[in-house]
């Protein structure tokens, strides 16, 4: 999906009230300063959804804390810790829901069992609020008892807010990387800059079905700033120095293209979508009602087919990806 | 590279990454910086027809990132993904400074080359029109 371009650098230096000097791994989702500070992981790639925003308001619903003193950060890819990071279909919240409250929910209960071990009391005595562990007139900020919650037992299981109890879920927060937007800071995959890197252009078929029969690099290559030119597969890669450099060698290409497979088109498509209803074979996803006696009902029945075409989903952003050359490529 | 245009220098060069690649033809206004202070699309714009005239990005709109538009943007929480955000508060910048009454038909005309494609045009217009009621 859209996740390449998220993953690394989009780490927006934010002023941060006071230096903690130690940060504590509660959980894949959440650390904890020593001054009390909150990170949390957004496990998602951010495209728009506002998911950066939201999935950590989730956390931190659960983990009790007061969202001024939550950091967000981007989490890197891993399967391992998450589960499907990706952005589609709308379902971001809805499947990160239970899984996003329960990481919040372990770790206050880790910071409670440390606080009640602290004081020598039952856990169960102890309540958590904006951060803090209390036990009738006792109180610990999770950033005092962060150390020690990193080294607990994790619970088997662990009881949820009740819904009526969300002071952030449900609520109205600004977008956490709104400064960095409204003031132009490297945020996005393109913004990426490494030393010494190459920029590429790549050019692709021009339409799905078509390959590369061949091509001349000649111009390509005299352009200042060009490094160098690599076909893989179909497709072919301009190597610059800078980005007009590579747009420009890409733009010099000169390719030949052949039919490979079928060459698509929407006529194509339209013709293969009605072939596909035509067998009868779909079943239908979801049945409200039933619309065929409505219409035997009808006094005036209107027909009239709609055919939508096949779009590219544009991003305002290109695709574009930064990797680390390595020996054997890319 | 004479030819270069002002979008890569400025981002490439001079790491002033705020500005936006968008279509690199002057379709979408994700590269919108000031020119004397007026709107130009600057993935269009050849760095050698700049001369001598002061350009001015994102990153210097404001010393304290308290522009009246960013002011308005941070009130009515308008970014989504934020890719065309700077190009929108730039253009709508130069829109202010040459008519900082602008009427809704006014805003709209002045805004129509600059897309989003999280759709935040209507927060867009509001906070235009807050920034405007504070001039």
């Amino acid at each position: 999906m859209l996740s390449f371009s998220w993953l690394a650098g989009c780490e927006a230096p934010e002023a941060a009230k006071a230096m903690p000097s130690a940060w504590f791994d509660l959980n894949a989702y959440l650390s904890i300063a020593d001054n009390g500070e909150v990170t949390i992981m957004s496990p998602n790639p951010e495209v728009g959804q506002n998911v950066k925003t939201s999935m950590p308001m989730i956390v931190a619903e659960e983990l009790d804390v007061n969202w001024e003193d939550v950091r967000v950060k981007q989490a890197p890819l891993n399967p391992e810790s998450f589960t499907r990071q990706v952005a589609g279909g709308s379902q971001s919240i809805r499947q990160g829901w239970k899984s996003l409250r329960m990481a919040g929910a372990t770790a206050r209960e880790m910071l409670k069992n440390a606080a009640a071990k602290k004081w020598g009391v039952n856990p169960s005595d102890c309540t958590t609020e904006n951060g803090h562990v209390i036990h009738g007139s006792e109180k610990l900020g999770y950033g005092e008892v962060a150390t020690m919650a990193a080294g607990m037992e994790v619970p088997p299981e662990v009881k949820l807010k009740n819904p009526t109890d969300f002071k952030i879920i449900g609520t109205d927060r600004k977008n956490v990387d709104i400064e960095g937007i409204i003031t132009g800071k490297p945020l996005f995959g393109l913004d990426t800059k490494k030393e010494g890197m190459q920029y590429a252009m790549v050019l692709r078929p021009p339409a799905f079905g078509l390959k590369l029969k061949s091509y001349d690099d000649g111009e390509a290559r005299s352009i200042e700033g060009v490094n160098d030119v690599v076909r893989f597969g179909s497709k072919v890669a301009v190597l610059a120095n800078s980005t007009w450099a590579a747009i420009k060698g890409q733009r010099a290409l000169k390719a030949e293209w052949e039919k490979d497979t079928l060459l698509e088109s929407t006529s194509y498509h339209n013709q293969a979508m009605r072939a596909l209803l035509d067998k009868k074979a779909a079943e239908p996803r979801r049945a409200d009602g039933d619309a065929r006696a409505q219409f035997a009902k009808a006094d005036k029945v209107f027909e009239k087919v709609y055919e939508a075409p096949f779009l590219p989903h544009n991003t305002m952003e290109p695709m574009n990806f930064t990797c680390p050359r390595v020996r054997s490529g890319v | 590279m004479p030819d270069t245009p002002l979008l890569w220098v400025l981002r490439d060069e001079m790491d002033l990454v705020g500005t936006k690649y968008g279509c690199g033809i002057g379709q979408c206004g994700a590269c919108t910086v000031h020119l004397d202070g007026a709107a130009v699309r600057s993935c269009s714009m050849p760095v050698s027809s700049v001369g001598n005239k002061a350009v001015t990005t994102i990153e210097g709109l404001s010393e304290k990132a308290d522009h009246v538009l960013q002011e308005a943007w941070r009130e009515h929480d308008v970014p989504q993904c934020g890719y065309c955000q700077a190009g929108q508060i730039m253009n709508a910048a130069a829109l202010l400074s040459n008519n900082p009454k602008p009427s809704d038909q006014e805003i709209d005309r002045a805004m129509n080359g600059n897309l989003c494609r999280c759709g935040t045009y209507l927060k867009i217009k509001a906070a235009i029109k807050t920034a405007s009621s504070k001039l």
